[in-house]
Parts: C-alpha cells; structure tokens; sequence
C-alpha cells in the first residue's frame, strides 16, 4: 500500500494534479522534461517537481536514461492491467450479475 | 550495469539498520555523550542538535541524488554526476579509505570490547596476540555473514543494531534511575561557550559519520528512490535522538569516568556491564559487516565502469554479492591488526589512528559532495530554491566543523591527518591522469538504466530483463 504522506494536505487537488502529470507524461510520450511539464500545466514549479518526485518514489513515472526526461512506469501498466479476471467471464461479457427482477 | 546483484530485495527497515550499524550509536552513546560534557561544557546538548542537524541537511542534500538514480557508488557517483570524474575519483578515494577505516575499527573494537567483557566476568586482560586472534576470527565471521548474500546480512546488521539499542536503553534508564536528570541544569546554556559548543558539534558529526552508507544498497533495495533518502534520513534522527537522551542523562555524572562499568561503576568483575559490553562488541561486529558491505559495492562499482579490473566486478551466482571485491579487500581489512600484532602494539591503536583521518576525510567528501548537489540538479532543469539551501548549509557547515575538528587535532599535536588529507587529493588526481592515458573517463560516474520491465514503452509489449 504507498505511503500517503504526499497527499495529506488537500487531497482531490493533489490526486488530480498527480493524474495531470501523468497524462502530460503519456500524451508527450517517452523522455518530457520537467521544464516541458512546467510549460504544460497550469501549476507552479515547485508543484511540478514536488509531484514528479512523488510519483519517481512510487515508480508510476521512471526517469529516461539520462536522468532529464520522464517516462510511465511499470505501476502504471499494472493498473492498466488490472487483476486477471476469471475465464469463466468472457471479455465482451458484463461484469456485473444480472439483476432479477420479479 | 550493475547486473549480478540481488535486485530489490532489502527492506527499508534493513537499509536504516544498514546506516545505524555504521554510525554505531549505541558505542557512542556510550562514551562520546559522556565525554560530550568535558569537552564543551554547559551547553553540550547544542552541540549535539548542530552536529545531528547538519548531518540531516547533509543527508537531504544526498538525498536529491538518491531520489534520482541508482548506484553502488554512492558518493563518489554523486560527485561525480555533479563536479565531474576528478572530484568523483577524489571522493572515491576517499570512500575507500573511509570505509576500510571503518571496517578495521569495527573488528579492532569488538576484539577490544570482547576483551573488556572477559575481565568483567572476572577472567584475565587477553595478551594483544589474542586480540589480534579476535579480529581475524572476527574478519571471518563477517565474510560469513557476508557470503550468505545481502538479505542475510542486513538481517544480522537489523538483529544485531536491535540487541545493541535496546542495551543502550535499558544502560540510560538504570542511569537515570539512579541519578535522576535535572534537565533544566542539563538544557541551560549558561557559561556555555560558542567555540566549545562548536568543537562538540564537530565531535557528534564525527560519531555521525557513515550515515550515507545505505545509499551503496541502492541497486538492492526495495523501491530505491523512496527507501534510500529515507533511510538516510532516519537512521541520523536514530542517532540524534540517542545522542540527545545520552547527553541529558549524562549529565549529573559528567565528572565520574564510567571506564565501561555502567552498572557497577568503580568495580572489576560486574555481570551487567560485561553483557553490554558484549552488546557493544556485536554492534561493532555490524559495523564491519555493513562498512564491508559498502567498501564491496564501490570496488565493485569501480570495476564495473571499466577503471579497476574486470575480475572485482565479479558477483557470485548463488550469494549474489560482490564476492571477488569481498576478497579482495580482505588482505587490506586484516593488515592493521596483523601488522599490529608483529610490533607487539593492541590491534586497536593502528585502526584508531585510521579512524580519526578518515573521518576528517570522510567529512571533507561530504563537503564535496554537497556542493554537487548544485550543478547537478541544474543540469536537469530541476534547480530549486530548497536545493540551493541543502547544498550550501552542507557546504558551509561541513566546512566549518572540519575546519573545528582539524584545529583540535593540531592543537593535540597531530599534523598527520593533513598529509592523509593531500595524499587522497593527490591519489584521485593520479587516478584521473592515468584513467585519461588509457582514455577510461567516460565510464566514470555511471548509473543503473531502468529495465525495460519498469517502464511502458508505447507500441511495445513489456519485456523481459533488458536495459531500457
């Protein structure tokens, strides 16, 4: 379970800003700098980098080879993927029960 | 890379226990808390808070590169990724000789402490072959510990720091008990003395040294980037916090001298105080271990970037440890005592003299380090007013407390340390000269590049164990 000592204070504001990082890091692709996502979003610079070292710590975003650029990291792909459902459930099924009605 | 060793496998609590067992509290808390009170006076808990708080800053500021990649060099990359490979190889050079300073006073010291504790139980001081004996049988316990791979030994170094600080607490609270703590006497500052408040700050970071130590385990731990400044960070507050409770417990028995009896001061033979005194000995055994343990990965970081030989990058298939570089150091790791014992000296004399230039050394590195904080970050475009503040603190404070420690060797009549100083100046200049006839710079200062299995790489499917 991470740590949420970085979001104690104003939690909403933080998360998004969080998924803001995220999505300017996957929209730019592989190797943005902290400066381009300085530029990018609506929020100050010690926000930015405040944020980008969080989620380093947390390995959603992985540093380029040379230490400048940012890419997703592998956390981030193990939320895309998700738990391995049942093969009982078919992909195009729903995953809710049908409900009765009587 | 740094392919061979056992990747993401230590804890954040065994990379604090790491860091701890280097600075070795609870001998400090021990002895220099007590003499904490000679030295400077009223006062003495200002000390302690000054020496603790810059080696924090320090520890921030080291910080800012363990968040940012991963290496087995610890300092000597970061001060190299900041100041360039001649003050990366001036500060390998003195990492080498700081870490193998530390490894021979851990053994030299659990011989002695061992030593102590038999005259405790009421047996005979050991002759100074016995001891010599101790600290090879102590060499080979920890090559033991050692070879069993590193999640064993930061479980010994966590197990051992465990049974030592809990000694040391149960030793304060008998104190305590006993003499009771005045702490408006102790935290008054009246006819305190800023010159001896200083020259007791440089003492405690001095006792502080090593904390960096964990970053060495970089490639090893469990989410490095989090785990790694962190740990850094509290095993310093670990030992502020002993330092601190030590010095005001310390303080209505500041004139007596304990001599390693706590329990029955003034008394030969005393139960109690052997068994700390065995407590201490295993702490120092830790402190070989973990001091051992970061000497291996920055040999082995040395060999891996191509500018020491190939052979000490070596890692052992089973034990994934740095094996050739273990063995390697060993010869080195044994001569103080050995050499010690053949001029008929205790083991301890030659391993102390060590000690008091390595930490100055040691001190100076860090100085050194700091300072790369800034040209590093700004090279990033991650440049920040906090940064900025880290480094100079480091810079400036480290700067002046060596300078503190340096005067009181001088006024003691020792010169020697300024000429060990310049020797490891002189070693990494030469390093560098020879690394450029055989055109190796570019190697220096490497890091670990992430695998292709951490990061998403659009249009990819997640690989195996590539390098990204």
């Amino acid at each position: 379970m991470a740590d949420d000592a970085g979001f104690r204070a104003r939690q909403p504001a933080a998360v998004d800003s969080a998924f803001a990082v995220l999505e300017a890091v996957a929209g730019h692709g592989p190797g943005i700098t902290s400066k381009q996502l300085v530029d990018a979003l609506p929020m100050s610079k010690a926000t930015v980098y405040r944020i980008v070292k969080h989620l380093v710590e947390q390995e959603y975003l992985v540093r380029t080879p040379d230490l400048a650029g940012f890419m997703l990291g592998r956390r981030v792909l193990d939320l895309a993927r998700g738990p391995v459902l049942p093969q009982t459930v078919e992909s195009q099924s729903h995953l809710g029960a049908p409900e009765r009605h009587s | 890379m740094f392919d061979g060793l056992d990747r993401r496998s230590v804890g954040y609590g065994d990379l604090v226990a790491h860091s701890v067992a280097v600075i070795c509290p609870s001998a400090s808390a021990l002895s220099t808390a007590f003499s904490l009170h000679r030295v400077v006076g009223p006062g003495a808990w200002l000390s302690v808070l000054i020496g603790v708080g810059l080696c924090w800053v320090l520890a921030a500021a080291f910080g800012e590169f363990a968040s940012r990649f991963t290496a087995t060099g610890s300092l000597y990359t970061y001060a190299a990724k900041g100041l360039g490979p001649t003050a990366g190889l001036v500060v390998g050079c003195a990492l080498l000789l700081g870490y193998l300073s530390l490894v021979d006073y851990g053994l030299a010291d659990a011989s002695n402490q061992v030593g102590r504790a038999a005259v405790a139980f009421g047996g005979a001081q050991p002759s100074a072959p016995v001891l010599a004996l101790l600290v090879v049988l102590g060499a080979g316990v920890c090559l033991l510990v050692l070879w069993r791979g590193i999640r064993w030994s930061s479980r010994f170094a966590f197990s051992a720091e465990a049974v030592a600080l809990a000694t040391l607490l149960v030793v304060l609270a008998t104190i305590a008990a006993r003499h009771g703590v005045d702490l408006p006497a102790a935290l008054s500052l009246e006819g305190a003395e800023p010159g001896k408040v200083l020259r007791g700050a440089a003492m405690v970071m001095t006792v502080v040294i090593g904390f960096e130590s964990c970053a060495a385990l970089a490639v090893e731990a469990e989410q490095p980037f989090r785990s790694v400044p962190r740990a850094m960070r509290t095993s310093v507050l670990i030992t502020g916090g002993l330092l601190l409770g030590s010095t005001l417990v310390a303080g209505p028995i500041a004139d007596h001298r304990l001599r390693g009896r706590w329990f029955a001061p003034g008394e030969v033979v005393s139960f109690p105080d052997g068994l700390v005194l065995l407590a201490i000995a295993l702490s120092y055994v830790a402190l070989a271990v973990c001091a051992w343990t970061a000497l291996s990965r920055l040999v082995f970081a040395f060999a891996r970037e191509g500018i020491l030989p190939a052979v000490l990058g070596r890692t052992g298939r089973r034990s994934a440890i740095p094996g050739a570089a273990l063995v390697a150091t060993l010869p080195v790791v044994l001569a103080p005592p050995l050499v010690a014992l053949a001029r008929g000296d205790a083991p301890g004399a030659a391993s102390y003299d060590m000690l008091v230039w390595a930490t100055v050394i040691l001190m100076t590195a860090y100085g050194i380090t700091a300072l790369a904080v800034v040209p590093f970050t700004h090279r990033l475009g991650e440049f920040t007013a906090r940064t900025t503040t880290l480094a100079c603190t480091g810079v400036v404070g480290t700067a002046v407390l060596t300078w503190v420690d340096l005067r009181t060797n001088f006024a003691q009549g020792d010169h020697d340390v300024l000429t060990v100083l310049a020797a490891v100046a002189v070693a990494g200049l030469c390093w560098r000269a020879v690394l450029a006839r055989r055109d190796a710079v570019s190697g220096i200062g490497l890091h670990e590049a992430p695998l292709r299995s951490e990061v998403l790489v659009p249009g990819e499917p997640p690989g195996g164990e590539q390098r990204g």
